[in-house]
């Protein structure tokens, strides 16, 4: 594994970033994650299945890190308060409208079970379904069923969202 | 034929079924609208999903020290802290040495923010680590009041790099499995820059284990580490070079002459990147020096106050104390030089010589 692990990398840092950055909602994290994933791969012996591997392994680290982290990050919320109130922020050419996208997205992904979560995102990242199934040690046979259930249920959710939020600009204008 | 479910129709579509199962699902489907109005609605499920799930990408990343070109920034930043933790888990295994040193010169602005992270950085991991933090991170937390880069990166959402970023590894998933691995994304996105210290602390604990692992299986005569890091290692000093556009007459000599095999004591570039921070260019260099890993940052000097000057020297003063010493000096022109690292102070004052400085 060792000579591949700067293939690896290359391979598979952006899809497990993006992956980590989505179901984190924070791209920093999304990226010590996937770094120290990467660095256990440098530790493996052998991996059969890479992109499965490093998912799952990315994904436990999250499960455990969200679990150890919680008191580290809300140091981390307060200190971000305290500047925003302090410094001049960077203001980012940002519409309004985006910025609703994003939070009915998060919403929407916050709305799905953890394993159909993980499942949409994972297939998100080009993840086969034996790989999907491995990482999430489910059957191959039931990820068509997880990722149906998964998209329906994103879709619907954010649509309420839009159609709630239509209604509140055709009720204010 | 009974109708499709909808895992089905979702796995059909995903090209997850076999030839056989694939045939004859659209043989259905050719057949029968019931379950054709259903795999145009899965198709639009898919379609929607992938967007909704785009909408993502966009997380809040801000920090205090931006300006114009965040976006610009981030990108060329992005490749940062992930490289140097692999550049610096090779570079430890090959040396056997686990020192990592930053060499960053810095005008004092920046140097207050940058340094300003370390302290409060360091707490939030003891925090994180261990019960009892070191007085001395206690100390300099509650003296800092400085911005937290990393904390301050979720405050307002960005600017398109998320789509971008997107549109770049779209073409992994795309790519049958097989391929993926020629099909690599060149490039990943990211604002870690101020997480460079404590990067490279962490990268160093890990490393020193990688190294002890290293040593071990060396030990019993089956060690496919140290090998094939060191050559990874040795052929980034051969990529990167095409990227080193402009040489700063000071610094030292880059290229083949450096040496790629022998484990050479002349600075060997690994990688150069710029960068745009605050409205000013920033280069960095990442040297390989007796096996050491080195960032050199170079900024164009801006004017900074007395004010600032003064507090950044405090703070310099209060960083030396942590873990890693660190030896900093002062050019006529006001530019500031950092020189971090877990060694001995003499053998930074060696490496800073070896820098030509």
């Amino acid at each position: 594994v060792t000579d591949d692990v700067e293939r690896l990398f290359r391979t598979y840092n952006a899809p497990l970033v993006r992956y980590l950055t989505r179901r984190l909602g924070d791209r920093d994290w999304a990226e010590e994650v996937a770094q120290e994933t990467f660095l256990r791969a440098l530790r493996q012996d052998r991996i059969d299945n890479e992109r499965a591997w490093l998912f799952a392994v990315a994904t436990n680290l999250v499960r455990d890190e969200a679990r150890k982290d919680a008191r580290r990050r809300r140091h981390l919320a307060l200190l971000a308060e305290r500047e925003r109130a302090e410094g001049p922020a960077e203001q980012e050419p940002t519409s309004l409208e985006r910025a609703q996208d994003a939070a009915m997205a998060r919403r929407a992904v916050d709305a799905l079970a953890e394993r159909d979560r993980l499942a949409l995102l994972m297939r998100e990242e080009g993840l086969s379904y034996e790989e999907i199934a491995e990482a999430l040690d489910l059957s191959p046979g039931s990820v068509g069923t997880t990722l149906s259930r998964a998209r329906r249920r994103l879709v619907e959710v954010y649509e309420e969202q839009q159609r709630a939020r239509a209604r509140g600009t055709h009720a204010a204008s | 034929m009974q109708h499709l479910d909808e895992g089905a129709i979702h796995a059909w579509l995903d090209g997850a079924l076999s030839i056989e199962e694939a045939v004859r699902a659209e043989a259905h489907v050719a057949s029968c609208s019931v379950c054709a109005d259903a795999v145009a609605e899965a198709r639009g499920l898919i379609a929607a999903s992938t967007r909704i799930l785009t909408a993502l990408d966009q997380v809040p990343n801000v920090r205090a020290a931006g300006g114009a070109g965040g976006a610009a920034k981030r990108r060329f930043l992005s490749t940062w802290p992930v490289r140097e933790r692999i550049a610096a888990v090779m570079a430890l295994v090959v040396a056997g040495g686990a020192l990592a040193v930053v060499l960053s010169r810095e005008t004092p602005q920046i140097a207050q923010l940058d340094r300003a992270s370390e302290p409060v950085r360091t707490l939030e991991l003891a925090a994180a680590d261990s019960p009892a933090p070191p007085p001395v991170a206690a100390e300099e937390a509650k003296s800092e009041t400085a911005p937290v880069p990393r904390a301050s990166a979720r405050a307002v959402p960005t600017s398109p790099t998320g789509a971008r970023d997107l549109a770049n590894a779209r073409e992994v998933p795309s790519v049958p499995q097989g391929a993926v691995g020629a099909a690599a994304p060149a490039t990943v996105t990211t604002d870690a820059y101020a997480m460079r210290t404590d990067d490279s602390l962490r990268s160093v604990t890990v490393a020193t284990a990688q190294r002890a692992e290293a040593r071990d299986l060396s030990a019993e005569g089956k060690s496919p580490v140290a090998g094939k890091v060191a050559a990874m290692a040795r052929q980034r000093t051969v990529e990167p070079q095409a990227r080193y556009v402009e040489p700063r007459p000071s610094a030292p000599a880059v290229g083949a002459a450096a040496g790629a095999a022998a484990p050479s004591q002349g600075p060997r570039l690994l990688q150069e990147e710029k960068m745009m921070e605050g409205g000013r260019e920033v280069r960095r260099r990442i040297y390989m020096v007796e096996g050491i890993l080195v960032t050199f940052d170079e900024r164009a000097p801006v004017a900074a106050n007395e004010a600032e000057r003064a507090a950044s020297a405090n703070v310099a003063r209060a960083d030396t104390a942590a873990a890693s010493p660190t030896i900093r000096w002062t050019d006529a022109s006001g530019t500031e030089f950092t020189l971090t690292g877990p060694g001995t102070r003499e053998r930074l004052e060696r490496i800073k010589k070896l820098l030509g400085y």
